[in-house]
């Protein structure tokens, strides 16, 4: 009796085999043919769709351009620049829900991808999430970018000192500015940037320096006239300041900044005690000017629990006021007048709030210096 | 030719070589079948073209292959699984060559064209004929070939839907209709050779792309309950509708079958004029909606629109399936759910995209009927573990309620429309000392349904049985008893005609396919069921591929006698019947 087995392997079964083989063959050529002219005609459709996006964002149509970039990735899903377009243009148009969505999924592929990790910060900072930005921004910073790393990192670290500086998280800045003085352009306008960064940053010197280089390098460059004014303000230089600003004033008439500037230097030059070049009558005049200041203010708004322990000072002050005070003493006389309304004003600091930019405040601050 | 004397030492490995045969064949051709149907639509529907293509466009899709299944493919029509089954477990595994050539010709041509039908169940069909035609022409025993029919299934499910777990599931669950079936291993092999087959050419991304979804809140599962139950109800909507309106066309007259799948192309057409997601399969828009992309009225519209022209497709006799329609429908329902429940209470629930995730499962279980296969499927197509819990809530909930208002599932409906009795999972019950097959003799006396009262009982008069088949020139058209028809002479109706007689009576309605009856496979203990039910104490033994096909008749006497049960049993008169398989 034959094995039921071999009974199974007539020649049909080499003849069936040869056949599906030849099948075989037909169709992987079939679908290889198939599948590349399908690649081909969805990767043109999708770049299509993602020139159409990026035209619809140059009209600020956010919401059309997302959906144009959300057709651009059905189509080509292995092209990250279509969900990073996606993720902008929801960012842009506010839907930050998704677009965090969109990105980490991009991140998830390409954790040091540097575009996406410049968008995804984007999307914190817009949502108020600013060590996540931070976070993010860092990534991008030191991640990796397809063309032109320098600038790309650059800007990004640019768009972090902005958010720093908003935040008025002064020594994180500094920290940024640092290294970005090194490697940003020299061009005006970002060592301008670069400068006011630094006066948020706390640090006018450093602003001082670059607006006087600029100044240097251009003289009928208003804007770094005015800079290097604030800077010098900063430092309480008024006089080079009140100089930077009547340069910056005249180059730009219609600057009503400049002009306010100036004019607040100029009141702080009239009352400062301690500015050089005074004659000691002069100088003595406006000690027992700015003492008399900060006698007035101490009555008009001083509260009761302050002015009892401080009371003996302002009866000192008061004496002082009334003393007749002989030319040759009037240079101690200054000093005494000057260091008297500084610890008057220390004691009716909590009740006599002053504008940071008022002269008297700025001038008691020079004086304690 | 070592190789092949070592095949002959054992026909476990052959099944096995062939399987991986199967496997990588139907792998090719399911990708072919996607990548052809994905240029048909793309010539159909150029980019920037007019909307009148959108109302044009089905109608002329579904006349061409209307057409061509009426004339040249009538076994290519409708989904591809109840055939599947049919050649699994009534054919001997047969599925024709040709029958495969005109599927994924009508299929290509009628989902190109946007019907709104999909293309899983017609892959499932394509596959289990590749299996049918190699099992075949290889010369393998008949049972080898019905082995290989389930192979086939699992790796077109694989392809067609990029989910090589539940493909496996599913062919096991639906198609063998047992989860430990001895086909595993194959069904495994070829569900594997398949989907490498389909990353190789179309790569390694998963059918939709959804974010990472999560319980928000422990009170979201009540959410997700309702949702169950909104899919539940929907789904059964959906079968319903469906089954009602091919009901419908397959009573108009049989001359029209070729024109009739053009009512599908023309709601389509309509539809998709004004609502282009409608159209097709619609996975785009599903991917949008998992997205989180959802406006609440449409999703609701879209998810109606889409139960209404999904069902017409089908009824009207297009080739295509309701897998991908399902997900569609589940998609949509979910996000609508989550819509509203994310806008009353923001604070514990999830964006409308987790829901229509959930909602694609749910659609799934309560329409398809396969809750294990629809939770491994949603794994599969969106790659996300964390939704597992409330999917499979939602899940079991909506086949629930599907099963309750719905008994029959959709693809045993639709074999039943057919005269196609596939078993079901209650055939399946406890099996007593035998089948059916042991105890059926052949009929001695078959009574024409032209017969009067009269002349049958004169017929029977000295026949042992106490009930007769009665057959007509299409058929058995139900049974008979000795007490109907005395009955009858005793209302002065001895005139009447058999035929009219069976119309009266509850269990035995000649207009339908509803009279009780058994098949050789069922066992003893479902015709000792179904006697009792229905106070028959003969019932008829029919084939499965048509309930008119009289193989036998099984008496209750040689039923007990199986049981070792000896004598006459009453049998209660007239209680409800039970005609289901």
């Amino acid at each position: 009796m034959a094995d039921p087995g071999i009974t199974l392997l007539r020649p049909s079964l080499f003849r069936t085999l040869f056949f599906v083989a030849l099948a075989a063959a037909s169709l992987v050529v079939i679908d290889s043919v198939l599948a590349n002219t399908e690649r081909k005609e969805t990767s043109l459709e999708a770049a299509r769709f993602y020139r159409q996006g990026e035209s619809l964002m140059q009209q600020h149509r956010y919401s059309e351009a997302a959906d144009s970039f959300r057709s651009a990735i059905a189509n080509a899903r292995d092209n990250p620049d279509y969900p990073l377009a996606l993720g902008q243009a929801l960012l842009d148009a506010g839907q930050l829900d998704e677009a965090n969505s969109t990105l980490a999924d991009l991140l998830q592929a390409d954790s040091m991808a540097g575009a996406a990790n410049l968008a995804m910060a984007r999307v914190f900072a817009k949502e108020g999430q600013f060590e996540q930005a931070a976070f993010y921004y860092h990534r991008a910073i030191y991640g990796q970018w397809k063309q032109d790393a320098s600038a790309n990192q650059i800007r990004a670290r640019f768009e972090l000192a902005d958010l720093l500086a908003r935040r008025n998280s002064k020594a994180e800045l500094l920290a940024e500015l640092l290294p970005l003085q090194e490697e940003a352009s020299p061009d005006p306008a970002t060592q301008s940037r670069l400068a006011r960064l630094y006066m948020i940053a706390g640090s006018p010197s450093r602003a001082a320096v670059i607006f006087r280089d600029q100044v240097r390098a251009n003289l009928l460059d208003a804007e770094a006239h005015r800079g290097l004014g604030d800077a010098e303000f900063a430092l309480g230089n008024y006089a080079a300041a009140q100089s930077s600003f009547i340069s910056a004033s005249r180059l730009r008439s219609e600057d009503q900044d400049s002009r306010k500037a100036l004019e607040l230097t100029d009141q702080v030059l009239n009352l400062d005690p301690m500015r050089r070049g005074l004659a000691g009558q002069e100088r003595y005049q406006r000690s027992i000017h700015v003492l008399q200041l900060v006698v007035d203010k101490a009555t008009q708004c001083m509260t009761s629990a302050h002015a009892q322990p401080a009371a003996p000072l302002i009866d000192s002050a008061r004496a002082a006021l009334s003393r007749r005070v002989p030319s040759s003493s009037q240079s101690e006389a200054v000093e005494a007048n000057l260091d008297l309304a500084n610890k008057l004003w220390q004691a009716e600091k909590a009740d006599c709030k002053l504008p940071a930019d008022e002269p008297l405040q700025l001038v008691l601050a020079k004086a304690a210096q | 030719m070592n190789w092949l004397d070592e095949l002959r030492q054992s026909e476990n490995q052959l099944v096995l070589v062939l399987s991986l045969v199967v496997g990588i064949l139907v792998g090719l051709v399911t990708v072919g079948f996607i990548l052809v149907t994905g240029r048909l639509a793309a010539h159909m529907y150029p980019a920037g073209g007019s909307g009148w293509r959108r109302f044009l466009v089905p109608v002329l899709g579904a006349l061409s292959t209307g057409f061509l299944l009426a004339k040249y493919f009538p076994f290519a029509r409708g989904s591809g699984i109840p055939q599947a089954k049919f050649a699994l477990i009534v054919n001997d595994g047969l599925i024709t060559f040709r029958t495969i050539v005109g599927k994924l010709l009508c299929c290509s041509t009628s989902l190109a064209s946007g019907l709104a039908l999909g293309r899983e169940g017609p892959s499932v069909q394509i596959g289990a004929g590749v299996a049918s035609v190699i099992g075949r022409n290889a010369g393998l025993k008949v049972e080898q070939v019905k082995a290989l029919i389930p192979v086939g299934c699992s790796a077109a499910l694989a392809a067609a839907f990029n989910t090589p777990i539940a493909a496996v599931m599913f062919t096991l669950e639906e198609i063998m209709g047992d989860l430990h079936a001895t086909v595993l291993g194959t069904a495994v092999l070829s569900s594997a050779a398949s989907w490498m087959v389909l990353h190789y050419f179309l790569g390694d991304d998963p059918l939709f792309h959804v974010p990472a979804y999560r319980l928000v809140h422990p009170e979201e599962l009540g959410i997700y309950a309702v949702l169950g139950v909104v899919g539940g109800l929907a789904s059964v909507v959906f079968v319903k509708l469906l089954l009602a309106m091919r009901a419908r066309f397959l009573r108009l007259p049989p001359s029209t079958v070729w024109i009739q799948p053009v009512v599908g192309g023309l709601v389509v057409g309509l539809l998709g004029y004004f609502y282009p997601d409608v159209m097709g399969v619609g996975y785009n828009y599903i991917d949008r909606v998992l997205n989180g992309d959802a406006v609440l009225k449409m999703v609701a519209l879209l998810g109606l629109l889409k139960i209404v022209a999904t069902a017409t497709c089908y009824a009207s006799g297009n080739a295509g399936g309701i897998f991908g329609p399902s997900l569609f429908i589940g998609a949509m329902m979910g996000a609508a759910t989550g819509g509203v429940a994310h806008k009353f209470f923001p604070g514990i629930t999830a964006g409308p995209g987790a829901y229509a995730l959930v909602g694609m499962g749910t659609a799934f279980a309560g329409i398809i009927r396969t809750p294990f296969t629809s939770v491994i499927m949603i794994f599969e197509l969106t790659r996300d573990y964390t939704i597992i819990v409330p999917l499979m809530i939602s899940n079991a909930i909506a086949y629930f309620i599907s099963q309750k208002l719905q008994p029959v599932t959709i693809y045993d409906a639709l074999a039943q429309q057919d005269g196609i009795h596939l078993p079901s999972a209650h055939a399946h019950g406890p099996t007593g000392p035998g089948n059916v097959k042991l105890v059926m003799r052949p009929a001695p006396l078959i009574l024409s349904a032209q017969a009067t009262v009269q002349a049958a009982l004169q017929e029977v008069k000295d026949s042992g049985l106490e009930a007769w088949p009665v057959a007509a020139q299409r058929g058995l058209t139900g049974m008979v008893r000795r007490t109907d028809l005395a009955n009858a002479l005793a209302r002065e109706a001895g005139g009447l005609t058999l035929g009219a007689v069976l119309d009266d009576l509850p269990a035995g309605n000649s207009a339908s396919n509803a009279f009780v009856h058994l098949h050789p496979d069922h066992s003893l203990h479902l015709a000792l069921e179904r006697m009792g039910s229905s106070g028959f104490s003969v019932l008829p033994v029919v084939s499965r591929a048509s309930v008119r096909q009289l193989m036998g008749i099984v008496v209750l006497d040689d039923v007990l006698k199986a049981y070792g049960v000896v004598g006459q049993t009453a049998v209660a008169a007239n209680p409800a019947p039970a005609t289901g398989d």
